[in-house]
């Protein structure tokens, strides 16, 4: 180690310096700002008046509809991703095996993860609209719906749109990055289960799934990290095609409603309580990080 | 026998059939988007556009007329400024993270995966704030600056310098009387290419994607990004829905036609990019 | 030990770096502030030279044709004067409003209030009382529900209204003949003088139409809001929400109509739109404003069709924009020309109800040979009936305002959320659909007593 320090020590505090600079300029000051706003009562203009904890009281004593938003989130996160993560297993498998047109497939599958996520939820609110959308009108046109039905107004439809829209965005790169993982497996292994008589179903449950283990760890907690953040697709179902009633508030029963969604209403949109919005925002993260800490240890002994 | 044959053959026209109409099921709704975008609005509620109207050139020249080519332009410059700003930190940073010992390494690295997990979100209020006192508030620069520090490219160009630039090479280099910086421009960067590649095309996405911060801070659509211009079509384009439906599919286009033109490296860089972070 | 201090100077360069930045950041934040004061300053100094030379005044707005319109009118009289317009849609306004606010650049001198986000900008406490000085309007001159839509919990003028909104109902003349046997607004307002004929009248045409056509779209965005805008009155304090006092009347006669069946499902844009184009229902809430924007827009080939007539139950107000004045514009009394000449009792009010149907909130603009007795823009597309008259009787009948706060727009919005339960569940009960907006209203209200 000591071998290595040579005379030259100043060319690493340079090449380090533009990336340092970025982050205290743009990541540690704005950060540590956000926190100090957090005790504060402040509309972003006028005077900031000092509160003390009571903006993160008022989210851990009063605030139902911040937890009502960690709940859907958190819902919404549970649905989503063990969903995702099989069909993206099964697809790859498949997919894997496919002698023609495998690219073809592949690429295809992976274009929804390149679309603009509002547009997603804009596609998504014409599709559930409930007179003039898509899914209405075909199941109309083939009998087998009388009446339209009206997605957007039923709490238990609403999330199964967002994790239809989840899975649609995901799916395509899940199975990419399974099938990345698939072909860096020996294919002895399947040699070898051919050997012993193991069947499809088998090879895919006994081999494929232990196998692409790490796999399914990383994205199982890089989508529940990104799960927590979740907020346009939600917010653009109800206000792209149809300004919906109640569209600003996570529909009826505020069902879609998620915590980066109300921190924007309460800092932005409905109201100007940015300090209010900053305590939430930091509630956020830390049981983002807790989310994180507790995943890791679940998956951490065969993890490196 | 019989039956571990049977499990490798190739698939059953069943199956092609299956992957096909998942295929179809998939590109659905962007089909129908597109089709609906060429129909004048009142006919939209008549009936299911199949297929396409003939409206599609009044549509996209109210599209046109709404900012759309500016929408892409200030898109395209944001993300490309988010790229060269990224790569620069990025590349630097991790590569003296890699190849130098230091003072202060094991800080920044910690540091590194200390940002890894916290949501850039956090810092939206203060980051609002900051770009207004540096009058910077709705500039691009606003918008590219927060990408200055990305720590998944630092750590990511950190982990591909180790396996893609020997040390060896290094320490021949400087026997030969290369500067450091030569080094770095002359033998480390070019053989970063596929990583540099992969974190060009990585925030290019994201930051075209990226809807939030643009939504508080951009207060003229003169900036808007294609995000904000999607998530207003509703409100610009007053209940003329054709129209609406066009300016969705015109603003999906950009990324489609780079995806398709580029979907190997693609591919590859964002599977690289995942399993390596 | 050489090489030791190299590296500690090399740190120490890199912590003073890192350093100079948080400073530099804090004193920039300062300096800023400064530099942006110097501004305004200099501003205003430009603003007040332009007795002879020339001042800018930004204005939002989502009716562009309007403000385009009536500024290059305004600006015919006063060259002086030149426009910034920013096409800024309701939806976004008060999300722009406060983002300019916070970063402090590219307020505009006159801001627009909807109804739906107006009381919190009320509540922001950065528009000018317009009673004081240099504005000294006299609110005697004023309607009172103007005076009362204008102002905040205090009781300051904070707003005038662009445009009041003495609001009926337009129906389809086609249809009314077909049904009532009448396109006359009169004998129709005679035949619906109250809400129970409307809903008698509604189940007939029902059955007759085979449950085709409804009587109103919108079970919130329409007949909710008639119904709670005819007869408003404080309910809203510092520490108390009496919904149940304010509205289970409202909901009581709605869960009537719903009962019945004369509402259409479906309380979105796009269904109300649909609803236009298949001619599904015979009314539609209408005020100045809505002709332009809901009317001709939705039924581009319904001119002529379309007749105007007072609601069962009396006036309400449907909608409405405020306008008021930035307190740290540097412009103020040239806004304040600006505005009292379009929107007050300058010339700019025949011009704007000419053009656009608007109509004043003054009193002044109202006697025996007021302006609103003559012919207006929409006036055709109404089979040639004389619309300010009607609007203008229907204002003289009595209007009433509800004074406009957060809480108000909050609860504006949990009505939205509880009647989309009710449009989409019509067995709800009206006790249920009560019990649902108060808690909605106690999500939205955490601090306060709602009851």
């Amino acid at each position: 180690m000591k071998k290595k320090i040579t005379g030259k020590q100043i060319w690493p505090y340079l090449f380090c310096a533009p990336f340092v600079f970025c982050f205290l300029m743009f990541t540690l000051y704005p950060t540590a700002y956000s926190l100090e706003v957090s005790f504060h009562d402040w509309n972003g203009f006028g005077d900031k008046v000092f509160v003390g904890a009571g903006n993160y009281l008022r989210i851990f004593t009063r605030d139902k509809l911040y937890w009502k938003a960690f709940l859907n989130t958190a819902v919404l996160m549970l649905l989503s991703t063990p969903t995702t993560v099989f069909l993206g297993l099964l697809l790859s498998y498949v997919l894997y095996r496919l002698r023609t047109a495998k690219r073809f497939f592949q690429t295809a599958a992976f274009y929804p993860y390149v679309i603009t996520p509002v547009a997603i939820g804009f596609i998504f609110s014409y599709l559930f609209d409930w007179k003039t959308g898509l899914m209405n009108r075909l199941l109309q046109t083939a009998g087998l719906l009388e009446e339209p039905f009206n997605y957007l107004q039923s709490p238990a439809a609403i999330r199964l749109i967002i994790v239809v829209m989840i899975v649609w965005r995901y799916l395509g790169y899940y199975t990419m990055l399974f099938l990345a993982a698939m072909t860096s497996v020996s294919p002895e292994i399947y040699d070898a289960a051919r050997v012993d008589g193991a069947s499809s179903p088998q090879t895919f449950w006994k081999i494929t799934v232990p196998m692409l283990r790490r796999t399914i760890v990383f994205l199982t907690i890089t989508s529940v990290i990104g799960g927590l953040k979740m907020f346009e697709e939600p917010m653009l179902l109800f206000s792209g095609w149809s300004n919906a009633q109640a569209g600003a508030t996570g529909g009826p029963g505020n069902a879609a409603l998620t915590v980066m969604w109300k921190f924007y209403n309460d800092a932005y949109r409905l109201d100007s309580r940015l300090g209010y919005a900053a305590a939430e925002s930091y509630v956020l993260f830390l049981l983002a990080m807790t989310a994180a800490l507790i995943l890791h240890r679940l998956t951490r002994e065969r993890q490196i | 026998m019989k039956k571990e044959r049977r499990s490798f053959r190739p698939l059953s026209p069943v199956k092609y059939a299956v992957l096909i109409l998942l295929t179809v099921l998939m590109a659905a709704p962007v089909y129908v988007v597109a089709m609906m975008g060429t129909y004048k609005s009142e006919r939209l509620f008549l009936g299911i556009p199949w297929l396409p109207g003939n409206y599609l050139a009044e549509n996209v020249r109210t599209t046109l007329s709404h900012g759309f080519l500016r929408s892409v332009m200030n898109s395209a410059v944001v993300s490309i400024g988010a790229v060269l700003l990224t790569v620069f930190c990025a590349s630097l940073c991790g590569y003296a993270l890699a190849r130098y010992e230091f003072r202060g390494k094991r800080l920044i690295t910690m540091l590194l995966i200390v940002l890894l997990v916290i949501p850039t979100e956090i810092s939206v209020v203060g980051y609002v704030r900051e770009m207004r006192s540096l009058h910077l508030t709705g500039s691009y620069l606003s918008l590219i600056l927060i990408w200055g520090a990305n720590p998944f490219c630092a750590y990511f160009i950190h982990s591909f310098t180790v396996d893609a630039f020997p040390s060896e090479i290094m320490e021949s280099a400087r026997i030969d009387g290369c500067s450091d910086p030569g080094i770095f421009a002359r033998l480390a960067f070019p053989m970063m290419r596929p990583g540099i590649t992969t974190i060009v095309i990585l925030i290019f996405l994201w930051s075209w994607n990226s809807y939030m911060l643009p939504l508080i801070i951009v207060n003229t659509d003169r900036r808007y990004t294609i995000p904000l211009f999607v998530s207003t079509l509703s409100s610009a384009f007053t209940r003329d829905y054709g129209a609406i439906m066009c300016a969705l599919a015109m603003s999906i286009l950009p990324m489609l036609l780079l995806f398709t033109i580029f979907s190997g490296s693609f591919m590859e860089s964002i599977s690289a990019g995942a399993l390596k972070g | 030990m050489k090489e030791k201090s190299k590296k500690m100077t090399a740190l120490v360069t890199a912590g003073i770096m890192g350093l100079s930045v948080l400073t530099g950041c804090g004193a920039s934040s300062g300096t800023g502030n400064t530099a942006e004061t110097e501004n305004r300053e200099e501003q205003s100094a430009a603003g007040d030279a332009a007795a002879g030379g020339e001042t800018t005044l930004t204005i939002w707005d989502w009716d562009s044709a309007f403000t385009k319109h009536m500024s290059e009118y305004y600006a015919q009289t006063h060259p002086g004067v030149k426009f910034e317009f920013v096409n800024v849609s309701t939806a976004d306004y008060f999300q722009k409003l406060q983002g300019a606010l916070s970063s402090g650049e590219g307020v505009p001198d006159i801001i627009l209030c909807e109804m739906a986000y107006r009381g919190k900008v009320f509540d922001l406490g950065i528009l000018d009382d317009l009673t004081k000085e240099p504005y000294g309007l006299d609110p005697a001159g004023m309607y009172d529900f103007a005076v009362d839509l204008g102002s905040d919990r205090t009781g300051t003028l904070l707003g005038l209204e662009q445009q009041v909104c003495p609001s009926g109902l337009a129906y389809r003349r086609d249809l009314a003949k077909e049904y009532f046997g009448t396109d006359d607004p009169e004998e129709l307002e005679a035949m619906f003088s109250n809400w129970d004929a409307f809903i008698a009248g509604g189940k007939e045409v029902l059955k007759k139409s085979g449950g085709r056509v409804y009587m109103l779209p919108g079970l919130a965005s329409c007949a909710f809001y008639i119904l709670r805008n005819q007869d408003p009155f404080p309910y809203i304090t510092e520490t108390e929400i009496d919904i149940t006092g304010r509205y289970q009347n409202d909901i009581t006669t709605l869960a009537q109509m719903m009962e019945a069946g004369i509402i259409m499902p479906g309380d979105s844009e796009t269904t109300i739109a649909d609803g236009f184009v298949n001619k599904s229902f015979l009314f539609y809430p209408c005020a100045p404003w809505v002709e332009k924007w809901y009317i001709a827009a939705n039924d581009p080939e319904g001119s002529g069709n379309w007749g105007l007539m007072a609601a069962p139950g009396g006036g309400y107000t449907y909608g409405g924009t405020s306008v008021g004045i930035y307190k740290d514009s540097p412009n103020k009394e040239a806004a304040w020309d600006y505005i009292r000449s379009v929107y007050c009792d300058g010339d700019g009010i025949r011009e704007a109800y000419a053009k656009f149907g608007f109509m004043s909130g003054f009193r002044a603009a109202y006697g025996e040979d007021s302006i609103y007795l003559e012919p207006s823009e929409y006036d055709a597309f109404f089979g040639g009936q004389e619309l300010g008259r009607k609007y203008k009787e229907i204002m003289e009948a009595g209007l009433k305002g509800q004074v406009q706060t957060t809480s108000e727009a909050n609860v504006l919005t949990a009505i939205g959320v509880a009647l989309a339960a009710y449009d989409s569940d019509p067995s709800m009960t009206p006790e249920e659909v009560l019990q649902q907006l108060i808690k909605e209203v106690r999500a939205s209200c955490p601090d306060v007593t709602v009851k």
